[in-house]
């Protein structure tokens, strides 16, 4: 079990990630929160020992693609109408860069963690394949197919 | 790709309110599940103790509290002590008011009946009511009986008091005490009853052990002497109904 200190640092150095994934996955803000909630007590309540940070962080994203892939599995939540889950970043957001989050968004589930991972936070096809417990090959497709859908979408200017 | 992709998501940050009710909410959770955790280590261990708390107190009443055996007092004061499985009083109770007065300054119960008994007929109040004429009667129902009998046909009651001692059926116990009576008193009454039917038990109630033993006499002259804790009878026939059977024949 981890101490108070040891949630309050992990909450300052993977909170933006969490938020990042369940944005991926979930349609709000207070599902967001939820999920949000979960891991960090799923971190809480974890006796396992992280070899390197590098693992912990692996950690915290299989945890939170899971929990949100829980999450939505629920009927109740997939049968809700979904809001705009990036309204409460729209302040904070570039108009160019809401028609990239937007794309990116509204690809299909299977390509938008690995997308994410691989772009933003600069994993590899292997990385990836580690984190999500998939095959490697996969992940290059998945990675290729998602790329063109993107490309296709946003017109392929700087891809 | 890769820079659009950077940029687009870089403003995306969990809010301070977002961390600060995950901190909120985390400590209760984690509270509450400790305290479930805690409950839960507990649980066994709780119930291990309630169940040897339970055997603890069954046994304790088994061996402490659980009446087995009952002697009766009786002169004018009646008086009952009632015996736990060990032969200590676990109740003392008077049964008319010449042996409330008695009971008044006596302290009996965990004492062994054998002090007790002694200490009772000893006592100032008591004292009062053995008078020459006075019958002092011990009545005993028990499992136990004949080492109980014995134990007080050597004690003073017997040696110095000449008291007569009696065993009764523990069934009577109750009917006893439904008439207001002790088991003594209660005793004499059913075998008068069975010669002269107009007494009655409250009639039997206001009399003495000697003035009981005077009526008694009118049908059955063997009765008192029969019934001798010093044993200078040499028997008793059944007493009535047949089911109260006398001490006698004891000698010493």
């Amino acid at each position: 079990m981890h101490s108070e200190q040891e949630v309050n640092r992990a909450i300052e150095l993977y909170a933006d990630m969490i938020r990042r994934i369940c944005l991926l996955h979930l349609k709000n803000h207070a599902d967001t929160e939820d999920v949000f909630q979960e891991v960090f007590l799923k971190y809480i309540l974890y006796s396992g020992v992280f070899e390197s940070a590098e693992h912990e962080k692996a950690w915290f994203i299989r945890v939170t693609v899971n929990a949100c892939k829980d999450f939505m599995r629920n009927i109740f939540r997939r049968s809700t109408v979904p809001l705009d889950a990036l309204s409460e970043d729209a302040a904070s957001v570039m108009p160019e860069q809401m028609e990239v989050l937007q794309v990116v968004l509204s690809l299909p589930a299977k390509y938008k963690d690995v997308i994410y991972l691989h772009y933003y936070e600069g994993y590899t096809a292997k990385e990836i394949g580690t984190i999500l417990n998939k095959k490697e090959n996969t992940i290059y497709s998945l990675l290729s197919r998602g790329r063109e859908l993107l490309k296709k979408e946003l017109g392929g200017e700087g891809i | 790709m890769s820079n659009k992709i950077q940029q687009a998501f870089e403003p995306i940050r969990a809010t301070e309110q977002m961390k600060d009710t995950a901190v909120l909410i985390l400590s209760e959770k984690v509270m509450r599940q400790s305290g479930q955790r805690t409950g839960m280590f507990f649980r066994p261990l709780a119930a291990i103790c309630s169940v040897l708390v339970l055997c603890i107190g069954i046994g304790g009443w088994y061996l402490w509290e659980k009446p087995v055996s009952y002697v009766s007092l009786d002169v004018n004061p009646s008086i009952e002590l009632t015996l736990n499985r060990l032969n200590r009083v676990t109740g003392v109770e008077s049964r008319n008011e010449a042996g409330e007065s008695v009971l008044k300054d006596l302290r009996l119960m965990g004492r062994d009946y054998i002090e007790a008994v002694e200490l009772l007929v000893e006592s100032d109040g008591m004292q009062e009511y053995l008078t020459v004429d006075a019958d002092l009667i011990l009545t005993v129902a028990s499992p136990k009986e004949e080492e109980i009998l014995n134990a007080l046909k050597s004690s003073v009651v017997s040696t110095h008091y000449q008291g007569m001692c009696r065993r009764a059926d523990l069934a009577n116990v109750t009917s006893a005490h439904e008439c207001g009576m002790s088991l003594g008193k209660y005793e004499v009454y059913q075998r008068l009853s069975k010669y002269d039917k107009s007494i009655t038990a409250e009639e039997c109630q206001h009399m003495t052990m000697h003035q009981l033993h005077l009526r008694l006499s009118q049908y059955d002259d063997d009765y008192i002497e029969s019934h001798r804790c010093d044993g200078t009878a040499e028997s008793a026939d059944g007493c009535a109904e047949g089911k109260h059977h006398c001490e006698n024949g004891s000698h010493h």
